[in-house]
């Protein structure tokens, strides 16, 4: 009897051990509002949220919200692309339809998506700079505020210098890439285009809002869907550099005969682009695990100021 | 991996060790599930580059006096389209070693709990919904004295082949007061009570994020004179998600109430339950999908097993909701008027489930709703379903079984579509089923079902329509069976839909060896089991489904 009562009161203080481990938080909630940078380098690390959605994603602008969210507490250290892959989401109407005819889907987003397996398990959902790659790299929105604070940890390895200069149509970007430390694995550079500001239809949890405004949309990406290869050996200081010119009627109309000759209901309808809105993201990855060790982005056309940077 | 390797030299050892023994036993069971896909775009179905995939599962116990230990062998080769892509590979992600000593049980590795209803933790397997969600941890039972049934874990939580951040901790307590006082009487008096703790580091810098968030119950079961009633209360703290974004993280606490009043004597069963659920998702880290919560809510509508009265099956919200349920069971007596040579059992069963009022339950820096206790909004549905079983042996070779079911299915609440899309879709759905014995070990088996549909008229779009299904087995006992049978959407609102969707099936059974070989068409939909759900997508191929035990 006596050892019963023993048992008895170890778990009676487990429960007492256990119960008063909640904690209860009262408002205010937020107890910060911006991050401050101390870092005086010259480049410093930033981070690339790839956002996989669609205009009939219904939980989509939830997700946009959170980068938007992410971008002004880490102000200057968050770039984001928003991938619109080939999904029952992103699926345009057919011309003449009132609603959803636009078609966001572009090769490249398809691509990443194959390579990256996202969308298979509904949206959204993205990737940190793809941390995590094979296992983990998939994150919900309310998971990449964790894998941020990971990534802005680390040191940068390397900094990333970019200029644009566009007329008619025509920009010539130029790239400079300057390692930060001796490394050795092979490194690729990726050149993507986006847009902001587009205004078109999306779904939203209640609602069909006809006047939403896509940011960050990838439009094109300028050297291929894995980039090219800026080396496998590199001293600190180290410079790599390229220039890429690029016609932006061009690339536009690539997306438009993709989407009417590569896409189920595709139709074409993914023109209207604006220079003005159009902003160069520029990332640097390890080769053997995607790892994306450094990112950065200028407007397309210097002068401008893009929403949500 | 090293504990792994550990676990494999005590199991191999206690093999070669103690197989010999009267008193030891080695069992298990293994499944085997295989799929072809082939494409159908009619049907929507996309066959995977693998084309064929399979699962597959091997467990095996040692058990010996006190002691047991065991291991599940998983193989996703890769995984069947309707599981998450995350379960892919091989892997041994359930082992434990059990031993029992002087009323003290004790668990090292992976264990499945449930305290009470489940309300605040409910660790499980189901193949169907391919939910695992086993604890890596050490486990305690402890019934010191008579009546006083203690538990207490600490673990992660499992969702595919990982482990949660989130450490989880949980003790519980259950009083038998007549065992405990040995009262012998016709009635019994059990009161439980629950306590479940999550601990996960708070590393967001802009919210003030709990690292321990608890959740606790209490319940109470009376017994007496045919009657039985269960209440269970669960209340669980300030759980956000942990976003950056203001209007995701909610503070407000969780509640849950659960009742149920049953009443049976020879003949007759009475049972009327109710719930009331407000923001109870208890997930094994913040921040993640429903993949890992860690609780579960018992559903409040009837289980049905006949497909067209389980097209449109209500999934439990979590995040609010209010139910009640009552079912009568009855049963004419034999040689009655109604009742008939062999008597007549009658089943009626009513469900209603409704949103809570004001919605879930919001709490943050600017917002402040509150749902009301026990408060429901009655303009808003979420499901309905009265339904009628009649089951009779009209012979000594024939049985019928009777159903007609009235439902209403708020398709984008349950489906998580957008307010407006389908609305309430309604249908009425009858079943016959009558099954015929031509000759000793020889039974035939015809099941027939037809559901009609009426779309929200409010709605921008309409649901599959009216469906008809013919099922028809042949079962030679006890080795073999076969079946075939068309479910025929003819009533789709797109003529291009109007499809059939056939299968045909046979199997042979032999000793504890279960084959069975199928091709056919399966149409996207909806899967529940006791409310959970998942959305299982179209296929088209060939399936050969192996089972055996030993």
């Amino acid at each position: 009897m006596k050892n019963t009562f023993s048992l008895i009161a170890v778990f009676s203080i487990t429960i007492l051990i256990i119960f008063p481990k909640c904690d209860i938080v009262e408002s205010p909630y937020m107890t910060s509002n911006n991050n401050t940078i101390n870092d005086t380098n010259s480049f410093i690390k930033k981070v690339l949220i790839e956002d996989f959605t669609g205009h009939r994603c219904q939980n989509c602008p939830e997700a946009a919200e959170e980068i938007k969210s992410l971008q002004s507490f880490y102000e200057g250290q968050i770039i984001a692309l928003a991938i619109h892959p080939n999904t029952t989401f992103s699926i345009p109407s057919p011309i003449g339809s009132s609603s959803y005819t636009y078609d966001f889907r572009t090769e490249w987003g398809n691509e990443i998506d194959n390579i990256f397996n996202i969308s298979m398990d509904g949206l959204p959902a993205g990737m940190v700079s793809r941390s995590g790659f094979n296992t983990e790299h998939r994150l919900g929105k309310d998971e990449w505020s964790n894998i941020v604070l990971q990534e802005l940890s680390k040191d940068p390895y390397f900094g990333i210098t970019l200029n644009s200069n566009y007329s008619n149509n025509i920009a010539n970007i130029s790239i400079e890439i300057e390692s930060l430390s001796n490394l050795s694995d092979e490194y690729n550079v990726v050149v993507c285009l986006a847009e902001n500001n587009i205004v078109n239809w999306q779904k939203n949890t209640n609602t069909d809002l006809e006047d939403y405004q896509h940011n960050h949309v990838l439009r094109s990406i300028i050297n291929s869907t894995l980039g090219e290869s800026i080396g496998s050996s590199f001293q600190i200081g180290q410079k790599w550099n390229k220039d890429y010119i690029i016609n932006i009627n061009d690339l536009e109309l690539y997306n438009n005969n993709y989407s009417i000759n590569n896409l189920l209901a595709g139709n074409g309808n993914c023109g209207g682009w604006i220079a003005e809105n159009m902003e160069i993201i520029v990332y640097v990855y390890n080769t053997s695990n995607y790892a994306i060790e450094q990112v950065e982005s200028i407007p397309l056309i210097t002068e401008t100021i893009l929403p949500n940077k | 991996m090293k504990f792994k390797n550990f676990l494999y030299i005590i199991f191999l050892t206690t093999y070669y060790s103690f197989s010999q023994e009267n008193n030891s036993s080695i069992n298990g069971d293994f499944i085997n599930n295989f799929q072809s896909y082939n494409d159908d775009p009619l049907i929507g179905a996309i066959a995977p580059e693998e084309k064929v995939l399979n699962n597959a599962y091997l467990n095996v116990i040692y058990t010996k006096n006190n002691f047991s230990i065991g291991l599940r062998y998983e193989s996703y080769l890769n995984a069947l389209m309707d599981f998450d892509s995350e379960f892919q590979g091989n892997g041994i992600p359930y082992r434990y070693i059990t031993y029992t000593a002087d009323g003290l049980e004790v668990t090292a590795g992976n264990y499945y709990e449930q305290f009470g209803s489940g309300l605040i933790l409910r660790t499980y397997e189901d193949k169907g919904l391919g939910i695992d969600n086993a604890m890596d941890g050490i486990k305690l039972r402890l019934n010191p004295i008579s009546g006083v049934y203690l538990k207490s874990f600490i673990g992660r939580s499992r969702t595919y082949f990982n482990y949660s951040e989130g450490i989880i901790r949980g003790v519980d307590m259950e009083m038998d007061i007549n065992e405990m006082l040995r009262i012998e009487n016709n009635g019994s008096y059990i009161f439980g009570s629950s306590i479940v703790s999550r601990f996960q580091e708070d590393n967001n810098p802009k919210f003030n994020l709990p690292q321990n968030v608890a959740a606790f119950s209490n319940r109470l079961n009376i017994m007496h004179s045919g009657f039985n009633y269960y209440i269970e209360y669960a209340y669980k703290f300030n759980d956000p998600v942990g976003s950056f974004s203001l209007e995701s993280n909610n503070y407000a606490p969780g509640k849950a109430l659960l009742s149920n009043l049953s009443y049976s004597k020879k003949g007759i069963g009475i049972n009327i339950e109710s719930h009331w659920i407000d923001h109870m998702e208890f997930r094994s880290e913040r921040a993640k999908e429903k993949e890992f919560i860690i609780n579960y809510i018992p559903t409040i509508s009837k289980q049905h097993t006949y497909t067209l009265l389980a097209l449109y099956p209500a999934s439990t919200q979590m995040e609010g909701e209010f139910g009640v349920q009552a079912d009568i069971f009855y049963k004419l007596k034999k040689g009655s008027l109604l009742g008939g040579k062999y008597g007549t059992k009658i089943n009626i069963n009513f469900s209603k489930i409704n949103a809570i009022k004001n919605g879930t339950s919001f709490l943050n820096d600017s917002l402040n709703i509150r749902s009301p206790f026990l408060s429901y909004d009655n303009d808003k549905l979420y499901f309905t379903d009265f339904n009628i079983e009649i089951n009779k042996k009209l012979d000594k070779k024939t049985k019928i079984n009777f159903i007609v079911s009235n439902q209403k299915y708020n398709k984008d609440i349950l489906e998580g579509k957008t307010p407006g899309e389908y609305g309430t879709i309604q249908s009425t759905i009858g079943v016959v089923d009558i099954s015929y014995k031509i000759k000793k070990g020889h039974t035939i088996r015809i099941e027939s079902q037809a559901l009609r549909s009426k779309p929200d008229p409010n709605a921008t779009k309409k649901g599959d329509g009216h469906w008809v299904m013919l099922l028809s087995e042949y079962t030679i006992s006890p080795n073999w069976f076969f079946s075939i049978q068309d479910m025929y959407n003819f009533g789709n609102y797109d003529q291009t839909q109007r499809l059939h969707y056939i299968n045909a099936t046979f199997g042979y059974i032999i000793g504890s060896n279960r084959f069975e070989i199928g091709y056919g068409k399966k149409r996207a939909g909806i899967f529940c089991v006791g409310g959970v759900c998942k959305e299982v997508p179209a296929s088209n191929g060939l399936n050969i489904n192996i089972s055996s035990s030993f």
